[in-house]
């Protein structure tokens, strides 16, 4: 079996996972920040809630026109009661839009307990272990409140090794990442964060179990090799383009990308401090600030290290945080000489512009190539 | 070796052959809202003119919007990369080609073999584009062919504040209200579309020679309003509007 059709059906069989009764209650959740071992522990399986293109127009009686899809999407589904069989959402406050939202989801869908913790902005200072670490005690309390057990170490610490293993295998996933095709890749990517963990480790590792040697005519090695950055994994047209465009997604920097699956937690020791430290030392997101690791100059390396021909910036519209930081990454790679692309993705995305935009660039990309 | 380029735009259809000798024959026939169908017409148009049969293209690149509804094509490539090398055939020293068609505008930055070193490209806002005339002319019923001298006859412009293409139409609407003189607000709507235009491309480096080629090269107003918006000269060669067609079938020369 190819890689790409062994892909394929490993999506379908997630795809009946998840359709199946599950007996594990489910808690949604939304930003890049939510420790979803705490959830894990406490019985629940987290799932993380994309957008989807239908619009009910619930959601815009609240929010203002400029929020982000990401973030709208989520509450029109709950608005709309597709999200009613949830046991509680989850969210870090992040950017201003999910700070806003926390308010507008306590007063609108009480029916659904909204779980939410302040995840620090600057992620190295003299105080910032100490209030995420006060406020991952407070979110425990609260869960304790919500299933009446607490949650123990013990169980914490097993969630934690469960989702080590989880990102060691998506790690292992992005190695290969030049020899899968977009839609695939972030097919699997994406079924991370809506599969439960252990069912998607087993599956993932019987793929991964198969050799993983292209045929020679499928090998990407002369396609033009990209570093995507962006927000979320919410579009998947973009995939698709990217495809078309017969581009090769060699790395990323989305937020619930690579850098997600970067930092494992400590298995032993105090597992909350495990979960604090484990978010700290992940590459920040454009919302917070670390004086040692900036995503620019982690991009420039991401560049280096994976032979990328360039980057494509997918910018989610209203996003502003990635819009501020668009500004400085495209600096830097500026000065490196290193070609770059922005897109701007919208609730349901047109293939049409996008599709010219991006392969124009792969043809611009396959120019320098050949030149050099 | 003959090849053929095939540029389906928005509005036109535009075709290109290429012998060993040079460019031998162009067509450009309105593409209406069969893309294959025109496609086929106006392939017909310039193989006729060149004295061919589709047997001796050796190949077809398609280009455009409707680049990949063009039956037989070899490979379908997009209308930046071929504007870029078309521009370059055009005129060797172009630095940057300001493309403007029917439905959307580009600005590339070429290098000094014809390859794009960057580009922009209109959202999918109308007001930069070719359309953004079509509405106005109809507003002002004024021929859209004749827009670009009325612009440059008119001693003073009004000032057309925004550049979304509806909401500039109810701004014509009151300055017709108001009697100002219709060369006058033709003049602003040129400046308005040229502003909007300059904006863009200065998102990339603009350096001369500057070029603009697409549907609305043909409008005399909108390249002297351009110049002054950009302050440089933007070259108009003879044959703008089909500078996609040939780049494409420059493209297919190159193809192994």
């Amino acid at each position: 079996m190819q890689p790409a059709s062994a892909i394929r059906n490993l999506q379908s069989a997630i795809r009946d996972l998840r359709s199946q009764d599950n007996p594990r209650p489910v808690i949604g959740f939304l930003t890049a920040y939510v420790p979803q071992e705490l959830f894990h522990a406490a019985g629940f399986d987290p799932v993380f809630i994309f957008p989807t293109p239908e619009d009910r127009g619930y959601a815009r009686a609240h929010l203002p026109g400029f929020t982000c899809w990401i973030a709208g999407s989520a509450f029109d589904q709950a608005l709309a009661g597709d999200l009613d069989n949830l046991s509680g959402m989850a969210l870090a406050k992040t950017c201003d839009t999910v700070q806003g939202l926390t308010d507008l989801w306590q007063r609108n869908l009480p029916h659904i307990p909204l779980l939410h913790f302040g995840m620090p902005t600057r992620l190295e200072g003299p105080s910032t272990r100490r209030y995420l670490l006060a406020e991952l005690q407070s979110l425990r309390q609260r869960i304790r409140a919500l299933t009446g057990q607490p949650v123990r170490d013990e169980a914490l610490r097993e969630s934690i090794a469960l989702y080590n293993r989880n990102r060691a295998l998506v790690r292992r996933i992005y190695a290969r990442a030049s020899d899968i095709a977009p839609p695939d890749l972030y097919g699997l990517v994406r079924a991370a964060f809506q599969t439960p963990p252990q069912a998607y480790n087993d599956h993932i590792a019987q793929l991964l179990e198969r050799p993983f040697v292209l045929p020679e005519e499928e090998r990407q090695e002369a396609r033009p090799r990209v570093v995507l950055v962006g927000p979320a994994l919410a579009d998947p047209v973009l995939f698709d383009v990217l495809a078309q465009a017969d581009v090769c997604v060699v790395g990323d920097l989305l937020d619930l990308g690579e850098r997600y699956f970067a930092v494992d937690g400590a298995e032993s020791g105090d597992p909350l401090a495990s979960l604090a430290d484990r978010l700290l030392a992940l590459l920040p997101t454009p919302t917070k600030y670390h004086p040692h690791h900036t995503r620019a100059a982690h991009l420039l390396s991401l560049v280096t290290e994976r032979n990328a021909d360039g980057v494509v910036f997918a910018r989610q519209k209203f996003c502003e945080p990635h819009g501020f930081d668009y500004v400085q990454q495209a600096q830097a790679l500026d000065r490196a000489g290193v070609p770059h692309l922005l897109v701007e993705l919208e609730q349901a995305s047109q293939a049409g512009q996008l599709l010219t935009r991006v392969e124009a660039f792969a043809e611009m990309l396959d120019d320098r190539k050949r030149l050099t | 070796m003959y090849t053929m380029g095939v540029d389906v735009g928005a509005i036109t259809a535009k075709a290109a052959i290429f012998g060993d000798e040079g460019l031998l024959a162009t067509a450009v026939i309105l593409a209406g809202y069969d893309r294959a169908s025109a496609a086929l017409r106006v392939i017909d148009q310039a193989m006729k003119q060149a004295g061919l049969t589709r047997e001796r293209i050796v190949r077809l690149v398609a280009t455009g919007y409707g680049r990949v509804q063009v039956p037989g094509a070899d490979r379908s490539v997009t209308e930046i990369t071929c504007h870029a090398r078309g521009a370059h055939y055009l005129c060797p020293d172009v630095r940057t080609v300001i493309d403007v068609g029917g439905q959307d505008s580009k600005g590339i930055s070429v290098g000094a073999n014809g390859r794009v070193l960057d580009f922009v490209m209109n959202d999918k806002c109308a007001a930069g584009t070719g359309r953004f005339l079509e509405v106005m002319a109809h507003a002002l019923e004024a021929d859209l062919a004749d827009l670009g001298r009325l612009a440059l006859s008119a001693p003073k412009r009004v000032k057309i504040s925004s550049t979304c293409t509806v909401f500039a139409e109810s701004e014509v609407v009151t300055h017709l209200a108001t009697g100002t003189p219709r060369a006058e607000i033709i003049a602003g709507i040129h400046e308005a579309i040229a502003a909007r235009i300059a904006t863009m491309v200065g998102r990339i480096s603009v350096q001369d020679v500057v070029m603009l080629t697409g549907g609305v090269a043909h409008n005399p107003g909108v390249a002297a309003m351009l110049e002054e918006k950009l302050g440089h000269p933007v070259l108009v060669p003879e044959h703008a509007q089909l500078a996609g067609a040939i780049g494409a079938a420059l493209v297919a020369r190159q193809q192994p």
